[in-house]
């Protein structure tokens, strides 16, 4: 194709935006807010994701011993549980430091529960790591054994917590995945739609444009350069929508960080986003705008 | 130029055009004439791809429209040029953009655009309208300008169908004018009219449809032939 074509096509598809601006205006609108949905859902369910699967390794057994077992009982204690092929990691916080950390909650908070105490009434603790999330409950229960570990006096593990979280990852990703496929169609058709009417405007354009021997990429080229543009433009507007959206809600979050220490709130990485919007809004505008275009010269 | 070989057209089984044999030579002009439904729109269809037919051979600038591959369509028509009744202007564009596009939407290069657009339009008297939105012209001037852009890439043929429909007699008369200096300088005109004062006042080969068939082909002919009852709806 000659440079001078090349230029009329982009020149054409430049004026017919800024001509047919209303159209245009409507057309970029709806591909933001849909792409925005679109993209919405997917950081979304990309979050939760991220969120939920870092989950397992924060999810630890707490082992209190009786309050009288001496240091040195723990410490054996300590090394059998270390030895248990499914533990990856034990860590003792002994009375002392658990009530130094009681003292300065207290102190913190202004609850003046330590005054009610003679003595330090908190037994050694131990923390423990498995090496795989599903296998937490079978560590607790092997600590739960009095026989093996009569030392032990109670064994607080989070299993239910992460059963219930590892069904709903599972769920979250069946339901997310569909949800999100189903925008993904849902904005291509209403880029499609979109991208009909301006076709339907432009009706006697295209018309005379095949009468004068216009080749049927010369007729197209401009309408999918359209298309791709207001996918583009619309992807990098619905990013933005995301992201402002994102940090909202991280900001959110983040002031009940210190209560939720459960949850992570990063925002990901921006430019990811936006370019992943970008990107997709461009192959739908251009995908949907051949689409038509090829059924509209068919039906011509 | 033009070749019918018993060229018949039918929707279903309606017929547009019925056994139809017909031949134009280079440089001739012809009027197609014929009352609403006689088939002359679709003829004109047939001769620039707008239509196949269903039996027979239809043959135009010495290529066989009925065989020709789409991708071959646009270079095809590029061999004529098309004026409708309707006048078909690009609205948001000015005189000289519409007859501009029709040379650079078959990819021709500024300098020849330059050069042709200006000649043509003055050719068809509208050298001082190029600045014009197709809305600021009369019926007259609007078909000149879709005259223009028809020939601007000197195509061998053109094909006029009603181009006077939209207009009143004193213009219809000055276009005809213009189709037949366009003829004289050597394009091969077909006019598909039932503008009976056009046809009569210019006395050439006269080719007459009714429900479909050719029933007259007469050189220097009037709109009305004496010899055959010419059927008026009811």
């Amino acid at each position: 194709m000659p440079i001078s074509s090349l230029a009329f096509l982009l020149e054409e598809a430049a004026k017919n935006i800024r001509r047919h601006s209303l159209m245009s205006f409507a057309a970029l609108g709806t591909v933001a807010m849909s792409l925005a949905v679109f993209g919405g859902a997917l950081y979304g369910i990309y979050r939760v994701n991220q969120i939920v699967s870092a989950q397992p390794r924060q999810l630890e057994i707490l082992a209190f011993m009786r309050v009288k077992t001496p240091r040195s009982e723990t410490l054996t204690v300590m090394q059998q549980i270390q030895k248990l092929p499914l533990v990856k990691s034990v860590n003792l916080v002994t009375r002392e430091q658990a009530w130094a950390h009681f003292v300065a909650e207290d102190r913190l908070n202004k609850t003046n529960l330590t005054t009610a105490f003679t003595g330090n009434p908190l037994p050694d603790r131990l923390d423990i790591q498995v090496k795989n999330p599903h296998e937490l409950g079978a560590v607790a229960d092997q600590l739960r054994n009095q026989t093996l570990f009569p030392q032990i006096k109670s064994v607080m593990d989070d299993h239910r917590l992460l059963k219930i979280l590892l069904a709903g990852v599972g769920l979250l990703r069946v339901v997310g995945g569909l949800l999100a496929f189903l925008l993904f169609c849902a904005t291509t058709f209403i880029i499609h739609n979109t991208l009909r009417l301006t076709l339907a405007a432009r009706r006697r354009e295209i018309r005379i444009m095949q009468l004068v021997g216009a080749t049927s990429w010369f007729i197209r080229l401009p309408l999918v350069l359209e298309g791709t543009f207001h996918g583009l433009a619309g992807g990098v507007i619905a990013g933005v929508i995301v992201l402002i959206a994102a940090n909202s809600i991280s900001n959110l979050m983040s002031q009940f960080q210190s209560k939720l220490s459960l949850v992570s709130v990063s925002t990901g990485n921006p430019i990811f986003i936006v370019l992943l919007l970008a990107v997709v809004g461009a192959l739908i505008g251009m995908g949907a705008s051949l689409f038509s275009i090829r059924r509209f010269l068919a039906r011509a | 130029m033009i070749d019918l070989q018993h060229v018949s057209v039918a929707y279903e089984d309606i017929y547009a055009l019925r056994d139809v044999c017909l031949s134009i030579e280079k440089g001739e002009f012809a009027f197609l004439v014929g009352a609403s439904g006689a088939g002359k729109s679709t003829l004109i269809r047939l001769l620039y791809h707008g239509q196949l037919p269903t039996s027979g051979k239809v043959i135009v600038a010495g290529q066989r429209v009925n065989e020709l591959r789409p991708r071959d369509v646009p270079y095809f028509r590029r061999k004529m040029g098309i004026v409708f009744q309707d006048f078909g202007l690009l609205p948001d564009k000015t005189v000289f953009e519409n007859v501009a596009f029709a040379l650079r939407v078959i990819g021709s290069s500024r300098r020849d655009i330059r050069r042709q657009a200006p000649a043509v339009l003055e050719m068809v008297g509208l050298d001082g309208r190029c600045d014009a939105l197709p809305s600021q012209l009369s019926g007259g001037e609007q078909q000149r300008v879709a005259i223009a852009r028809a020939l601007v890439n000197n195509p061998p043929l053109l094909l006029a169908d009603e181009p006077t429909g939209n207009l009143d007699p004193e213009t219809s008369k000055g276009i005809i004018d213009l189709l037949h200096h366009i003829n004289l300088r050597g394009t091969t005109v077909l006019v598909a009219t039932h503008d009976q004062i056009v046809v009569d006042c210019f006395r050439r080969r006269v080719i007459e449809l009714d429900k479909g068939h050719l029933v007259r082909d007469e050189e220097g002919g009037a709109y009305f032939n004496a010899d055959i009852q010419p059927s008026v709806p009811a």
